[in-house]
């Protein structure tokens, strides 16, 4: 097995909230490996964003605070670090583009200013060179008139511009971990498509490894090679791609796929989810997923489900598929896939 | 043919917008550039598009939220775009709205009974339990608890909120909903509730739906009809199965082949666009989409298109297709 | 938010739970009840009238004026041989005070009366023959008693034991006794401190007030003198020679101070009297006709019409909440109004309302206040209309910009779309959104209101100058403030903290009512 880039072990963040601490991500463990692009999915509130700030050990604090695992990044583990080593990461290796394009840039400075500011600091660059290296980035992202564009501000761009430049700026210095949190959402499909297939493009260039957040799966079978599933802090599942879509075993997976329209073929009735994610803190024991899902059994309520493994390099969280229930395993299986439409 | 629910004839809306200190010249966004499109009763009609195309602009026009620059909004035969205030008032029972913002769209400040009491004091329902009742009931209908009746609007989540929003669009009985985008801002899973609640709901009352999305997906789950809009105008509009299955317009073609599909193993051939969407303040003189269009000829540069019948229920306004 | 607890959510109580984590606030907002407590109900608990002057009501209180002014002490002589003798036994005896305009000075039966005039402090002789004591006088008004400090009150000689014969040669040793009561026994020290004290009131006699002290000769420091130089002659550091045969009195003497060493030389002899003991050498009286410092009858004092101060500022709290509240209120009712109708109408309304916003804010606050009294005319009433107008823009604008904010809300063009009227549309769903920030400000201008208002009287535009409010007392008492303590500081406490608490109060309110704000 290649190193990995990544390996997140056990972590765990909390925030506090009218003085009770609450675990936001509950010992959540998944590695990601040289040029591979994990995608983790889960709805709002599942903890996905906070496992990225994590990472980049951006919490804010308090009321935030990582309070357990290790986070590995080539084998050493940045919660051990000073926050001044911890700088010198940020943006030269592990690299973050944000959902948000509008805000995510300084209005006042130019686009090229901006570029410049990471090269500047991590790379031991000139001003010339940072502006040589910036330009290059600029075109490398597909920006049309890169030498005008270094100049402008960024209220001059549109949004899918906006957001080829914090792309530019998040390879900038070549990292070897780019962290998307979200970075087509507040986009309109036709640029979305545009910005995916530059960061497909991107990763086969540059060897880079991606960890992919969003909430859409759809984008996750496109760009993705590994897939984490969250809910409530928890990992729930977690498979490469091809299985966790044709063989979704966590009756969450199962209903988010069956819960999404597809543009391919009219469905009369979608499947869906009853009820809403439990508020972080609510659920004390048991699986968290009990209250909602519809293959519920009295055990559910009562012991938490480990992360079981399944097969090679796919894990779910489910007592379904306990040993102890090996024998009810197959038609258990069955009922949940049923929610869920063959392609 | 019967007298449709909404006749939307040549729809115009423009922004004026002023500029310039010392010389004033005003230019107007041209967000809604004469559409036409009609909406039966019982029917959803989906009107698709990518942010800025004018889709939510016509949804307010309809409603007459902002001003009709010009045009027909027929609803029943009725001109909506020329009714006095007071009259306009009275027709609004008929046509509600659902927005997008479950979160901006209810008051924080009211109560469930208070903000679904509104609309039964605004149109004349002055029995205090005749309200109750009536409330009560709606809550029923679109899956709440009774029990949340004296919650306030904050204190429920996204999903529960659309539902509060929904339940005051069809406690007046309307024919017509305008849903701006109603399940952009849930979770996925929620969004599956909302969707089968909205299909429950048509069902259930025989509604009409203008319902106005960015998601292809859902229009194409939700819509019997389709209006695909480009900056102001409309691309392709006609029955949903026949333009998911076989896209005229360019545009359409690549909004379709845009969208990612949720199976690794049936990827597609993919058109990517080049460039942005223009400012709909000065639009191409051609067709809206000849900068990005890969299809472009020299008409399209020079001829707005209009909209031509390419089939039963299928309309383009492409020079593609131009017979001569 | 799923929250399935017993108690339903109520927005009160949320705000509540914010509001009482913040410590200062809960404070303020105690003190602001308690200022307005005092607001209403202060006039029937204040001790005094407060627009008499204390003297005329201490009749009706009970108060015995003579106690303030007149005291008396009692005179002791003390014999050479250490007995004492009563003050009304001692003959020749002469009392006089140094500065008769602050403290007269009597004998009388008891001893020695003393009777307070003016505030300040001065000096009492009391002579008896050839001896003589001093005490000091100490009346407490305005004045600032700079350059008090303690002088020699007696001196107490050791007499010589015995019979003394022709040629022997003895030293004097006297101890000198303050009248703070600090006693020095060592000549030098007593010589230094005498040459200290009485080169500056020789100084001071040259301003022609201080009444000479008796025997004014040119005497410096500790001086010695023989009476009977046939018995025994000294020298000038208080060394006695018997030269003959006799009773001899040496006279010891430091500025006014006199006593008598009794030396006898053969022969028997009476007892003479040495030096006389005053019971208080330092008497502290009250000026009860002007400016009584703090004390236990009058806790802030009074002023310069000798009115008691705590009274005026209980009664003056009245009219500076009255300020304070009705000017800001009638503001806030106005702003809110034109805010809102400016803010949802948009249009010439909004022109106009801004524009008029506009002039108001263009000139200072208090200028603008000047202006609305000079055109109205001085008056409580007219400050209150002067404050209210220009609140009056400072709510026009936080309520125009919230306005314009929520009328963009998606849930007023969801009402609008649903056919609610505008007026219900204000009512209902902007006006309460502009509640919070309105109720803010509310608080906050009060304390600029208060402060406004304070100026305003102080500024003599409140009309009646000699009424009890906080600006007014201020403005009169400033005159004698380089003096006077009291009379400015405690109205101005109070201004600083009311205006304070309804500040901290207003802050605390802004932080529970935010929603922005968390924890």
């Amino acid at each position: 097995m290649t190193e990995n880039v990544l390996d997140i072990q056990d972590l765990e963040v909390s925030f506090k909230s009218d003085g009770k601490e609450v675990k936001v991500v509950n010992g959540i463990s998944f590695s990601i490996g040289a040029g591979e692009t994990v995608g983790v999915v889960g709805e709002s509130g599942c903890g996905k964003s906070v496992t990225s700030l994590s990472i980049m050990r951006l919490i804010p604090s308090p009321p935030g605070r990582i309070s357990g695992g290790k986070i590995l990044y080539k084998g050493e583990n940045l919660l051990d670090k000073k926050e001044r080593d911890m700088r010198k990461i940020r943006g030269n290796d592990i690299s973050m583009i944000f959902q948000e394009p509008m805000t995510s840039l300084n209005p006042v400075f130019t686009i090229g200013r901006q570029i410049d500011e990471v090269l500047l600091l991590h790379k031991n660059m000139n001003r010339t060179q940072a502006r040589r290296k910036s330009i290059e980035m600029l075109e490398l992202v597909g920006i049309p008139r890169a030498e005008q564009i270094y100049d402008s501000h960024p209220f001059e761009l549109s949004g899918g511009m906006r957001q080829r430049v914090m792309i530019a700026i998040g390879l900038a210095c070549e990292p070897q971990l780019l962290i998307a949190d979200e970075p087509t959402t507040a986009l309109d499909v036709t640029i979305q498509a545009q910005i995916l297939d530059l960061m497909r493009g991107l990763k086969n260039k540059t060897n880079t490894a991606i960890m992919f957040i969003t909430h859409d799966l759809g984008v996750v079978a496109e760009m993705c090679d590994k897939v984490v599933v969250m809910y409530s802090g928890e990992i729930v599942e977690q498979a490469d791609v091809d299985t966790l879509f044709n063989d979704p075993k966590h009756p969450y997976t199962v209903g988010l796929l069956g819960s999404l329209p597809k543009v391919e073929e009219k469905q009369d009735r979608l499947f869906s989810i009853k009820g809403q994610v439990p508020p972080p803190g609510t659920v004390e024991k048991g699986c968290r997923f009990a209250g909602r899902c519809s293959h519920v059994m009295p055990r559910c309520t009562e012991e938490d489900p480990p992360l079981l493994k399944l097969k090679d390099g796919h894990d779910a969280r489910c007592w379904l598929y306990d040993d102890q229930f090996k024998g009810k395993e197959a038609g258990a299986r069955d009922t949940a896939a049923a929610g869920r439409k063959e392609p | 043919m019967t007298q449709p629910l909404l006749d939307v004839k040549n729809l115009k809306i423009h922004f004026p917008q002023r500029k310039g200190v010392i010389k004033k010249r005003t230019t107007y966004v041209k967000a809604v550039d004469g559409i036409s499109f009609t909406v039966n009763e019982g029917e959803t009609l989906g009107l698709v598009g990518e942010s800025g195309c004018g889709k939510s602009t016509t949804g307010r026009g309809i409603t007459r939220l902002v001003p009709v620059t010009d045009g027909e909004v027929r609803y029943e035969g009725t001109d909506i775009a020329s009714l006095s205030k007071s009259e306009l008032r009275e027709q609004r029972k008929n046509m509600q709205m659902v927005f997008q913002d479950p979160y901006a769209s209810l008051n924080p400040r009211l109560t469930v009974e208070d903000i679904l009491a509104e609309p039964l004091k605004a149109h004349g329902v002055k029995s205090r339990k005749e309200r109750r009742e009536r409330i009560e009931k709606m809550m029923d209908v679109v899956g709440l608890n009774r029990k949340f009746i004296s919650r306030y609007a904050h204190e429920f989540s996204g999903g529960q909120r659309q539902r509060i929003g929904i339940a005051r669009a069809l406690i007046l009985n309307p024919k017509l909903i305008i849903a701006d985008e109603p399940v952009a801002a849930l979770d996925v899973s929620i969004q599956a509730q909302i969707l089968n609640l909205l299909k429950d709901l048509q069902e259930e009352f025989g509604l009409a739906y203008l319902f106005i999305s960015h998601d292809l997906s859902v229009v194409r789950h939700l819509c019997d009809q389709t209006a695909v809009m480009y900056l102001g105008r409309m691309a392709e509009v006609g029955n949903t199965d026949k333009i998911f299955e076989n896209p005229l317009h360019p545009y359409t073609q690549t909004l379709l082949s845009a969208i990612p599909i949720s199976n690794p193993r049936q990827q597609k051939e993919r058109i990517i666009l080049q460039g942005d969407v223009p400012s709909p303040v000065d639009p191409p003189k051609g067709c809206a989409f000849v900068g990005r269009c890969p299809k472009a000829h020299d008409r399209c540069h020079s001829d707005r298109p209009e909209l031509q019948k390419m089939g039963e229920d299928h309309y383009v306004a492409c020079h593609l297709y131009d017979q001569n | 938010m799923k929250q399935n607890e017993a108690k339903p959510y109520s927005p009160f109580r949320a705000f509540l739970a914010k509001f009482l984590k913040q410590k200062m606030a809960v404070v303020a907002f105690a003190v602001v009840v308690a200022i307005m407590f005092v607001g209403i109900f202060g006039s029937f608990f204040a001790p005094y009238d407060p627009h008499r002057p204390v003297t005329a009501q201490y009749p009706e209180k009970g108060i015995d004026l003579d106690q303030l002014t007149n005291t008396s002490v009692v005179l002791e002589g003390v014999m050479s041989d250490g007995t004492t003798v009563e003050g009304s036994e001692l003959t020749r005896v002469q009392v006089e005070s140094e500065n008769r305009r602050i403290a007269s000075v009597r004998q009388s039966q008891r001893g020695i009366n003393v009777n307070a005039n003016t505030s300040g402090f001065t000096n009492a002789t009391v002579e008896a023959g050839e001896v003589s004591g001093v005490f000091q006088v100490v009346v407490e008004g305005e004045s600032q008693f700079e350059g008090r400090e303690a002088v020699v009150s007696r001196l107490e000689p050791v007499h010589p034991e015995g019979v003394l014969n022709e040629g022997e040669e003895f030293q004097i040793d006297v101890t000198a006794v303050l009248t703070d009561g600090t006693e020095i026994t060592d000549r030098g020290e007593i010589h230094e401190l005498a040459l200290r004290l009485y080169e500056t009131e020789e100084e001071e006699d040259t301003s022609g007030f201080n009444a000479p002290a008796s025997n004014a000769e040119a005497i410096e420091g500790l001086h010695f003198q023989s009476l009977n130089e046939e018995v025994a002659a000294v020298d000038e550091n208080g060394i006695v020679t018997i030269t003959g045969e006799g009773e001899g009195i040496i006279l010891v003497q430091t500025g006014p101070v006199k006593s008598a060493v009794h030396v006898q030389a053969g022969g028997t002899a009476e007892p003479v009297l040495a030096y006389l003991t005053i019971s208080e050498p330092n008497v502290t009286l009250t000026d009860i006709y002007k400016h009584q410092p703090p004390s236990s009858v009058h806790l802030f004092g009074t002023d310069h019409q000798n009115r008691d101060i705590f009274s005026r500022v209980i009664h003056g709290t009245q009219d500076t909440l009255l300020i304070g509240f009705v000017s800001v209120a009638i503001g806030a009712f106005l702003g809110t109004v034109l805010g809102l109708l400016a803010g949802f109408y948009g249009r010439w309304v909004d022109s106009l309302v801004t524009r008029m916003t506009d002039v108001l804010l263009a000139f200072p606050g208090i200028l603008l206040a000047i202006a609305v009294i000079a055109f109205l005319g001085a008056g409580i009433t007219n400050i209150i209309m002067a404050v209210a107008v220009f609140t009056v823009p400072v709510f026009i604008r936080i309520v125009r910009g919230s306005t314009l904010a929520l009328k963009e809300m998606t849930y007023v063009e969801a009402s609008r779309s649903i056919g609610v009227k505008d007026p219900v549309i204000i009512f209902r769903h902007i006006f309460p959104g502009t509640l919070s920030v309105v109720l803010v400000y509310l608080t906050m201008r009060i304390g600029v209101a208060i402060l406004i208002g304070a100026a305003l009287s102080f500024l003599g535009l409140g009309g009646d100058i000699t009424a009890p409010e906080w600006g007014s007392m201020l403005s009169a008492a400033k005159d004698n403030s380089g003096t006077v303590f009291h009379a400015t500081f405690f109205p101005g406490l109070a201004i600083v903290i009311t205006v304070l608490s309804f500040n901290i109060f207003g802050d605390g309110l802004r932080d529970a009512l935010d929603p922005k704000l968390k924890e």
